[in-house]
């Protein structure tokens, strides 16, 4: 009777919690929404398409941030991913366990430093490193690219993909790792058997793998998409479309981490930035959704 | 048997854990109604936030009935919490607009109690002149119509940069403040040029040039100063004062080059009082771009917020008397006794003549018109 009794409660108190992330997730949405509404009666799509922020004269574009954010995060993704796969297949399936024992927490721990520290590293020693040796470099070898033009100060899209990546790198690789290592062993000892290499084995493992490495993608977007403070120190805070590396450049969660504080005053300020917080907030929605029915589609379950 | 219990002990925890948190909820609902004394509470600009903070715990020696706290929000945050009446003051580096003072439930005194002022710093490595401004220069210079250190307008007042053939580095504030607003309004009080194109504002559009970079907060833009080799920005006095960085000279009206100090930032609000109403005491404009001799222009005062008739406020009037009493009986003791405190934090003290406005409109302060 009494087991029965703590199942019952057990079952009522997860699904309390269920109801209550539902419950939040929500509010955050239709505040989001009341909060920009005004902004969007007020300026209409400008908020979405416009290209100029001007809070003084009141003009409220939101595109270079939107650009901004996007052009980070997958820069810092076209980093992340390659490296995380090697790391992981190295930790999974190459180096000897002593190795991956020491190995493995220091990656899951670097998810564990707080952003702001990353921030102050990229900003006192990543950005001179870039300024002085690594961006001189890039513009006199591969300038011809509009990638590698422009002025060389160490701080911009380069610097804050590369902190990015940085800040990603664990929590794509360690979902990778733990991806690879799901896979049965027997398909390993198939694939041996039927005369394959170690490096065709771990081709078949990262195929049977793939699912679980494309979350890990997801999510470490995701958290690139979100990521303020380090992002803020180092990006210039200027909003701007170019594809140039060396430019600076703002992303959503800067300009709202830099202006909420002093707009809420302004009606219309608070608004227009309350609208490019909804737009993070659908950005992040539709990237997970998709991701969901990729993976709803593969493998044919209702998830 | 042994499951029981475990089960038992679990619910044990479970229990205690409950009862703690409900002796911490009941403990703070008795300290927060318990305590008899006077809590005035505030809200608003970062800048002055170490200073209020002193004159707060050292009267507490003065006065240890009265408890005060003040949290470091922003002007504009603290203007709202005003506006909200959420707040018995607020602190503010600009003052309020006709606009803000109509939405307002009642009148908004303004009070100025201290100045602060934003400088021009600068990095040119293996030089030590000091650089020497006209704002026409700063405008050209922050507007991105001025691009290398040995532009001729710069030399006239420079001669040493002569030789310097870098292309300048602005480092402007990344986040909305009221260094930022100081900064743009006396730009735009001096330039045409920059009232046009930028105006002034807690953030404005800056120049869309690849040398603007922005740097968040005082220690955001010393920082990249620091690390950027032929740059310029602007910080606020207070900051630069501590950590010791070198200013640069800014002309002022008078057509004198001004070294930021305490004394040639208080010198800016030494305005001609007589015109003065002290139930409008937004006098900003006046103390920026100042027509005083000897005054540093780029200063500016920072201001509490306060409601002239405290009968907005719901709640026991005798309570809200006491608290508006408290209120100007703490900002008096800073006036006469608590500007000594001012100089080894870095804040410049208003000037004597303006004073005794001050004290004229703390004692406009009232309840339904009955004075305290």
């Amino acid at each position: 009777m009494n087991d029965i009794f703590y199942e019952k409660l057990f079952k009522y108190i997860a699904l309390a919690m269920v109801i209550i992330i539902a419950i939040i997730f929500s509010i955050f949405f239709v505040e989001l929404v009341r909060g920009s509404l005004y902004a969007f009666l007020k300026a209409g799509l400008t908020i979405i398409i416009g290209s100029i922020w001007n809070p003084v004269k009141e003009i409220y574009g939101g595109l270079p941030f939107i650009y901004g954010t996007l052009y980070t995060s997958i820069l810092a993704l076209i980093i992340a991913v390659p490296l995380s796969l090697g790391v992981a297949i190295a930790s999974s399936e190459l180096l000897p366990t002593s190795i991956t024992r020491i190995l493995d927490p220091i990656i899951e721990m670097m998810a564990a430093i707080p952003s702001i520290i990353y921030g102050m590293w990229a900003l006192f020693v990543l950005g001179p490193v870039l300024r002085i040796y690594v961006e001189p470099f890039l513009s006199s070898t591969l300038g011809f690219l509009p990638l590698f033009r422009g002025p060389i100060m160490g701080l911009g899209y380069l610097n804050a993909a590369i902190i990015l990546f940085i800040m990603i790198l664990p929590i794509i690789s360690s979902l990778i790792r733990e991806a690879i290592r799901m896979v049965p062993r027997e398909i390993e000892e198939l694939t041996l058997a039927l005369g394959g290499t170690r490096w065709e084995a771990i081709k078949m493992k990262i195929h049977i793998a793939r699912l679980g490495i494309l979350g890990g993608v997801v999510l470490g977007f995701s958290r690139a998409v979100g990521e303020t403070m380090a992002v803020l120190l180092v990006i210039g805070n200027k909003p701007s479309i170019t594809l140039s590396l060396f430019s600076s450049g703002a992303t959503i969660a800067t300009v709202i981490a830099n202006e909420y504080p002093e707009a809420v005053i302004n009606p219309l300020h608070t608004s227009a930035l309350t609208s490019l917080a909804l737009i993070l907030f659908i950005l992040s929605v539709i990237i997970n959704v998709i991701f969901i029915r990729y993976i709803r589609s593969k493998i044919g379950v209702k998830i | 048997m042994h499951e029981s219990r475990q089960g038992f002990s679990k619910i044990a925890i479970a229990i205690i854990i409950i009862l703690l948190i409900i002796g911490i909820v009941i403990y703070s609902m008795w300290i927060g109604t318990g305590n008899k004394g006077i809590y005035l509470k505030g809200s608003g600009a970062s800048f002055p936030y170490p200073l209020i903070q002193t004159l707060i715990s050292k009267y507490k020696n003065v006065n240890p009935t009265i408890r005060i706290d003040y949290a470091s929000v922003g002007s504009g945050a603290g203007q709202a919490d005003l506006l909200n009446m959420l707040v018995d003051f607020a602190g503010s580096d600009a003052p309020l607009t006709d606009k803000q003072l109509a939405s307002a439930p009642g009148w908004i005194l303004h009070i100025p109690y201290t100045l602060g002022a934003v400088v021009i710093a600068y990095n040119i490595p293996g030089s030590s002149g000091i650089l020497k401004l006209t704002p026409q220069l700063i405008a050209l210079i922050f507007g991105g119509k001025i691009n290398r250190w040995n532009d001729e307008r710069i030399i006239k007042y420079n001669p040493w940069l002569s030789d310097v053939n870098k292309s300048i580095t602005v480092i402007h504030r990344s986040d909305a403040s009221g260094t930022t607003w100081i900064f743009t309004t006396f730009l735009s009080k001096e330039s045409s040029f920059w009232r046009e194109n930028f105006g002034a504002g807690k953030t404005v559009a800056w120049p869309n040039l690849d040398r603007f970079i922005g740097g968040k907060g005082n220690e955001g833009v010393t920082g990249l100063l620091k690390q950027t080799p032929y740059s310029i920005g602007y910080i606020e006095f207070t900051y630069a004062y501590k950590e010791g960085i070198t200013m640069a000279l800014v002309r002022n009206r008078a057509g004198i080059f001004v070294k930021p100090s305490l004394d040639s930032i208080s010198k800016a609000a030494a305005i001609d009082v007589s015109n003065l109403n002290p139930k409008d005491l937004r006098i900003s404009r006046l103390v920026i771009d100042s027509n005083v001799s000897d005054a540093y222009p780029i200063s500016s005062c920072t201001y509490f917020l306060v409601y002239e008739d405290w009968s907005v406020y719901n709640g026991q009037p005798s309570v809200i008397k006491s608290k508006a009493k408290a209120f100007k009986e703490w900002v008096i003791w800073i006036l006469n006794d608590g500007v000594k405190y001012y100089k080894e934090l870095g804040y410049a003290p208003i000037p004597n003549s303006l004073k005794n406005k001050v004290v004229e409109a703390l004692n406009l302060i009232n309840y339904k018109g009955s004075p305290l």
